[in-house]
């Protein structure tokens, strides 16, 4: 198959030909790979060697556990799932949350604006955000992270953290608020 | 990337990594769903024990007639139950909430659900009369259920506040009065006398019968009975006077 028929393949589709011939399962991992790296970066806070290890976990994970997924859902809030729960995973190993990282002159950098939810929406994808983001609690910063960078649907999110979506609205709500009090805090131009 | 994708691929040729089997994963939902029904059915013989039990303790019943009310309604909750029941909601909570789409209601939505299950599901089953069998089987297999379990124990073993319950060992009638002999459920003897009371229809008075009698207690294991009631049950709608 060339890549314009991949292309053209949904994510369910690859999923059957990788469970009849495994050398397909490259084409998964060539769409979810940058995504899932960033993913992982922003709400862990990692080196990029242990974002490339927790992503190697995630995609082996993703492999053996293939025959799970039901192509009634979003693939990609499975594999986010996978994603999430290695993160998870890694936290507990490591013993810490991000949130104990100690404060940064990059707070003095975040740029004045008048509308917190301009700032936050225009500035998303700066990295003066994800480090501000790293101060939040992960259940706030997932949601957040999940949300507005990589643009996933209330029902979506819900599949991917498996929280009720009155959950999601509610951590996106709050995550959002507790989001301009940290600019408040660390953004000296504010 | 390109590098990252490359590893992955031949990590899982090197190490022959194979997808887990469909099967296992229809298994593990299936087990999860079956002990979610299981836990279900469980809360609810619980529930409808702990109605039976509650309801056996006559609490409802002496309602007017005591002082000690708040006391005896205490005593009446049958906490072992109670607590089995809440028990097997939670682990019901539990199996439902690792199903495939459990995590959509939220923990209090579910809560409420299982609990609402349970008591319309208990409540049927206290209806249908199951209750009485499956404590009676309890009582006979389980040593000390009876004792520990079964609030009746608790209500009706405090003869200084009035409660006395056991078995009738022996009648007698004079021109004092009529008697009755009972063992209670420490199994000491007492002479009762039920002149002055109220007897209900589901007591036959014969020896062996098992009773529950109200009223006030006496020096040398003597008791006055106001109010004699079945052991099994309250013969409501049933009760009149002996004489």
């Amino acid at each position: 198959m060339n890549k314009k028929e991949i292309d053209k393949l949904s994510d369910s589709e690859i999923v059957e030909l990788t469970i009849y011939e495994r050398d397909n399962y490259k084409y998964i991992i060539d769409r979810y790979e940058k995504k899932l790296f960033r993913y992982i970066r922003r709400i862990l806070y990692v080196n990029k060697e242990d974002a490339e290890d927790i992503l190697q976990d995630v995609f082996i994970k993703a492999y053996r556990n293939i025959k799970s997924y039901k192509n009634k859902y979003k693939f990609s809030s499975w594999i986010y799932r996978i994603a999430h729960n290695e993160a998870v995973s890694f936290l507990r190993k490591q013993n810490t949350d991000i949130t104990e990282i100690k404060d940064n002159e990059i707070f003095d950098r975040i740029p004045s604006k008048n509308n917190i939810e301009d700032d936050f929406l225009r500035n998303l994808k700066g990295s003066e955000v994800r480090d501000l983001l790293a101060k939040l609690d992960r259940k706030y910063r997932e949601a957040l992270v999940l949300r507005y960078f990589e643009e996933m649907e209330y029902n979506e999110i819900s599949d991917t953290l498996c929280i009720p979506g009155g959950t999601v609205a509610s951590l996106i709500s709050r995550g959002k608020k507790k989001f301009k009090i940290l600019i408040e805090k660390y953004g000296k131009n504010i | 990337m390109a590098r990252i994708s490359r590893e992955i691929l031949e990590k899982i040729e090197k190490e022959d990594i194979k997808p887990i089997g469909r099967w296992s994963f229809v298994l593990r939902n299936y087990i999860l769903w079956t002990l979610f029904v299981l836990n279900i059915l469980f809360g609810s013989i619980g529930f409808a024990l702990t109605i039976f039990l509650f309801d056996s303790s006559d609490a409802f019943e002496l309602i007017l007639s005591v002082n000690d009310l708040f006391e005896v309604l205490i005593l009446a909750i049958p906490m072992v139950w109670v607590v089995l029941t809440i028990l097997f909601v939670v682990i019901a909570y539990l199996n439902f909430r690792y199903t495939d789409k459990g995590y959509k209601l939220s923990f209090v939505k579910l809560v409420i659900t299982n609990t609402l299950m349970i008591m319309v599901l208990g409540y049927g089953i206290y209806s249908m009369g199951l209750p009485r069998y499956i404590n009676g089987i309890l009582a006979e297999r389980i040593p000390e259920y009876a004792r520990i379990v079964d609030p009746r124990y608790r209500v009706w073993d405090r003869p200084e506040q009035g409660y006395l319950a056991g078995e009738i060992v022996s009648l007698k009638e004079s021109l004092e009065g009529e008697y009755i002999m009972i063992i209670d459920l420490n199994g000491e003897q007492w002479s009762v006398n039920i002149t002055d009371a109220q007897i209900r229809r589901a007591v036959s008075l014969r020896k062996g019968e098992k009773i529950k009698a109200y009223g006030n207690m006496f020096e040398d294991n003597t008791f006055k009975a106001s109010d004699v009631l079945p052991w099994e049950g309250r013969g409501r709608r049933m009760q009149e006077i002996y004489h």
